[in-house]
């Protein structure tokens, strides 16, 4: 078993794989700085620099492994920092001081996206400060719809279907999505043209099925029928919102590589909807949920999805490739298998648009700036720094899972900004 | 002003004890006690920050201990901080042992062992007329996500309280759809564990860290999926393992963020800033899209089969 | 840890006063499933037919149930099945098994039992109770579309009225398709 097995089966080997080539920066050198390195270097993130911007944190120093962690240490150096080139090898900057000749340098370069974060007693907060999108391919949702597309069938599927029920003598075993077709069917031959299916003649029909093969007992394929039969009525051709805020922004300017490759998958997007073909729809995802049925009947139906998402995949891959040739066939699986799901978020451009906002009088913005200006003062009481110490490794830790967000481009990280506060065990997202 | 006679029992040195651990020996908690009865992993090594690879194969509880204790930390009242480990089952612990904490922090897995302790330490105070109250602080973790619940035996409401609430530890499919109509990878691994193994071994009880019998497992997994025309390439060791096991996804930040919110919770009722009565008792984070965290006042239950009868 | 203390404190002078002090000793030496289990069975409420012995519950956590339908198929036969509750009990619902072997659509031949609620529906606000209607109404109504005996359930299917014949052979220690089924019937 691998020493990252039970964090792969979060993010995949493709996450794991970014967080070990990433080159992450971590500005500051308090127990707080320290805590963010612990969980960045535990996952795996390939090369770490720490800066200490003052006297390192002896104690802290002394506790962590950091030879073992191959943390690259050195000092904060004004003038070798000062310049866009010294951090342009970092995918992702970790500021975790309000220190004004730190925060001075990132107010006038053009840097890689960055959190800045810090906490003060039992308050904190993180940001995201990056000057373009960030788009999330992988945003591993936890409750999705099915996609079946049978409000709207390609004609792939619809072709499908009907020979499926065609050959079909016994429709007692079907799978829902088989008896939500015939259903959808056998209801349109008593309607007029271009009315439409209402939800109620839907769940009607679907007991008059069940009861010419079962009147007396309820099957359990007929009951997922009728719990999904909202499924059979959704107009799967009008693109999510989030698709169509992803669509919007295929041609700003990017160069972060990863949301280079992600424009050039939207671009192709854009031409594949507009293909014959798709019919106006995103690409398969190819799979489908569990459904009660004989074995046979779906294994044929999953059958019928895999392979039409995998021809969805040919034929957007070949768009791809007329534009690119460098984006591999496995990136435009998980692409097309995604692409439902896909999301954009815009973090705050610059730092000094972060200080402007930090000035208006709202609860938030003295939060944030009482926490920015008093991390720097030392003079927090040896017993006050015992007792908030939880809040230190409190924030670290969201700060360290929104950078590892930030960087496998999986799950969608925060947006803006998240205000904790420590005294009432809240944890606050807002958008500056 | 805390008291430097505190003393934290903290159960489990996994991902989340080894984060509490650090925490409380950072707090100035002079007298911490570990249990845990397991051994180190390479598996463990993305979160427990307290091992290294050089450590695996020996118990948890002795190395967590060992690596805090080397690095002489001083707490309340210039007090040294001394961690001491005990490898062992937690619930076979005595009642005199417990009595002596004046907190116990969990960072557990099992339901079982939760449930375990919160019953003890329930009947402590109950047997006791009130004269012991220990708190005791459960965090959880799974992926992205995670809780915190502050039990206070008699005054707040205790695990068994909020039982109702938790989701089964397995999935769980129909039988019948097992043994005839398997159409998932987990439908073919649950028919070999609860009839296929059986009939074959009548005498031996399954148990997956025998190579022999996961090997069986998983070879018999492959000719009952090509039998049911179930994509083979599914069947992985590390998945097949992750369906037997029940292993549930972990990380270093999750661990991180659930172990602080309990040693927050530690800290407000050390310097009593925590009000027992009215205080949010049980705290839910999520960060699989955004973060987010919710806290609430989880009320006793009256007919609670444990605590109720503490009045 | 003052705050705490001195609500503690409040406490013991409560219980100092007798008239407070209502200890009725249910909390002694037993676990949280232990404890369940024993409200579970306080509060049974059986119908004749269903017989249970929980002689070997604290030694073994196995409660043997004893059913005979008085109708349907099955009238008649002694079925007895063994529930074991384990310490997850009740977040995991109990292992139950029929030990004779039996013709049945929802039992196997080694006894495993197809009932929604022992497995994929169960969940913690089930009790011992619930677990025996449940038993009794599969050996009432055995089911045709949840096969695992597939013989049996096809034969149920297809004629009620064989399906009968062959129950009631079976039942009687008579064999099937090569298969010797146990007597349950006296």
């Amino acid at each position: 078993m691998d020493k990252f097995d039970r964090q792969v089966r979060i993010w995949g080997t493709h996450g794991q794989h970014i967080i070990e080539t990433s080159h992450v920066c971590v500005v500051g050198s308090s127990p707080f700085a320290f805590e963010i390195v612990k969980n960045l270097a535990l996952p795996g993130i390939g090369c770490l620099t720490m800066i200490a911007t003052n006297s390192r944190d002896l104690e802290q120093n002394q506790f962590w492994n950091m030879k073992t962690w191959n943390v690259t240490q050195i000092d904060w150096n004004a003038e070798k920092m000062g310049s866009d080139v010294f951090w342009s090898d970092f995918e992702l900057i970790i500021i975790t001081t309000g220190q004004n000749d730190v925060l001075k340098v990132f107010r006038q370069i053009k840097s890689p996206p960055v959190l800045l974060c810090s906490t003060s007693g039992q308050n904190g907060f993180v940001t995201f400060l990056s000057g373009e999108p960030h788009f999330v391919v992988e945003s591993h949702p936890e409750h999705t719809i099915p996609d079946l597309r049978l409000g709207a069938l390609r004609s792939d599927l619809s072709q499908f279907y009907s020979e499926f029920l065609k050959n079909t003598v016994c429709i007692s075993d079907l799978p829902f999505a088989a008896l939500l077709y015939h259903a959808c069917e056998n209801v349109l031959k008593e309607k007029k043209p271009h009315q439409v299916i209402n939800r109620h003649d839907l769940k009607d029909q679907i007991n008059v099925l069940q009861n010419k093969v079962s009147p007396n007992t309820q099957l359990p394929n007929f009951f997922e029928a009728l719990r999904f039969a909202h499924l059979a009525l959704e107009r799967t051709e009008t693109l999510p919102e989030n698709v169509i805020r992803c669509l919007a922004l295929k041609d700003v300017s990017c160069q972060i590589p990863f949301n280079q490759n992600v424009q050039t998958l939207l671009r192709a997007l854009s031409s594949f909807l507009d293909t014959p073909y798709s019919e106006g729809q995103l690409p398969l995802a190819g799979i489908i949920p569990d459904m009660e049925s004989s074995y046979e009947m779906y294994t044929a139906l999953r059958n019928a999805y895999s392979g039409a998402a995998e021809n969805d995949v040919k034929i957007f891959h070949n768009l791809v490739s007329s534009e690119v040739s460098h984006i591999e066939i496995d990136q435009v699986k998980s692409f097309c298998r995604n692409c439902r799901h896909i999301n954009v978020i815009e973090p705050i451009g610059k730092l000094g648009d972060f200080e402007s906002v930090l000035n208006d009088e709202t609860t938030d913005s003295t939060i944030i700036k009482n926490v920015l200006h008093s991390c720097l003062s030392e003079a927090l009481k040896k017993e006050d720094k015992r007792r908030f110490y939880p809040c230190i490794s409190f924030v670290a830790g969201i700060a360290a899972q929104e950078a590892i967000k930030v960087l496998t481009h999986q799950f969608l990280p925060l947006h803006n900004t998240l205000v904790y506060e420590g005294e009432l065990g809240r944890l606050r997202s807002i958008k500056i | 002003m805390a008291d430097p006679a505190t003393s934290v029992l903290v159960l489990g040195a996994g991902g989340l004890g080894c984060e509490i651990l650090k925490n409380l020996a950072f707090q100035g908690v002079p007298t911490i006690h570990v249990v845990d009865m397991d051994i180190i992993e390479l598996s463990n090594l993305n979160r427990q920050f307290l091992f290294e690879e050089k450590d695996i194969g020996q118990p948890k509880a002795v190395i967590a201990a060992r690596y805090i204790n080397e690095k002489h930390l001083i707490g309340l009242g210039d007090r040294p901080v001394c961690v001491t480990a005990h490898f062992q089952d937690l619930t076979l612990l005595s009642d005199s042992f417990l009595s002596q904490f004046t907190l116990i922090v969990s960072g557990l897995d099992s339901i079982q062992a939760r449930r375990a302790i919160n019953s003890r330490l329930v009947r402590l105070t109950f047997d006791s007329g009130y004269e012991k109250c220990i708190p005791l602080i459960d965090g959880g973790s799974d992926g992205l996500q995670g809780h915190c619940k502050v039990i206070i035996p008699g005054f707040a409401a205790c695990y068994e309280c909020s039982l109702a609430t938790l989701p089964p530890e397995n999935e769980s499919y129909p039988l019948c759809t097992v043994a005839n109509n398997p159409r998932l990878p987990e439908h073919v691994i649950e028919y070999l564990l609860t009839v296929q193994w059986a009939q074959e071994h009548p005498d031996r009880s399954f148990d997956y860290s025998v190579d022999e019998h996961f090997q069986w497992l998983l070879n018999r997994s492959l000719e009952r999926a090509a039998l049911f025309k179930i994509d083979t390439s599914k069947f992985t060791a590390s998945f097949v393992l992750g369906v037997v096991k029940n292993i549930v996804p972990s990380v270093a930040s999750t661990n991180a963020i659930i172990a602080a919110q309990c040693c927050n919770e530690v800290s407000k009722l050390m310097y009593n800033d925590y009000d027992i009565e009215t205080s949010n008792n049980f705290m839910v984070y999520n960060g699989q899209d955004g973060c987010f965290t919710y806290a609430f006042v989880h009320e006793r239950r009256p007919d609670c089969l444990v605590c109720g009868e503490l009045t | 840890m003052l705050k705490l203390r001195q609500l503690q404190k409040k406490k013991q002078e409560d219980l100092a006063n007798p008239k407070n002090s209502t200890s009725t000793g249910l909390l002694s030496q037993t676990t949280a499933s232990q404890l369940r289990l024993r409200k579970d069975l306080q509060s049974l409420d059986l119908p004749p037919n269903v017989k249970i012995d929980a002689s070997s519950l604290e030694s073994d956590q196995i409660l043997h149930i004893q059913i005979t339908p008085d109708e349907g198929y099955y009238e008649g036969g002694t079925f007895k099945f063994q529930a074991v509750f384990k310490d997850t009990y009740p977040i995991e619902p109990p292992k139950v098994t029929l030990l004779p072997v039996v013709y049945h659509p929802n039992i196997d031949l080694q006894g495993n039992i197809c009932l929604n609620i022992l497995r994929e529906d169960w969940s913690p606000v089930l009790d011992v109770q619930s677990v025996i209607i449940g038993l009794l109404m599969l050996l009432l109504e055995p089911n045709a579309t949840d096969p695992l005996n597939k013989t049996a359930a096809e034969s149920l299917r297809t004629s009620p009225s064989v399906f009968k014949d062959q129950v009631a052979s079976s039942m009687r220690g008579g064999s099937l398709q090569g298969r010797r089924y146990d007597r349950i019937v006296c």
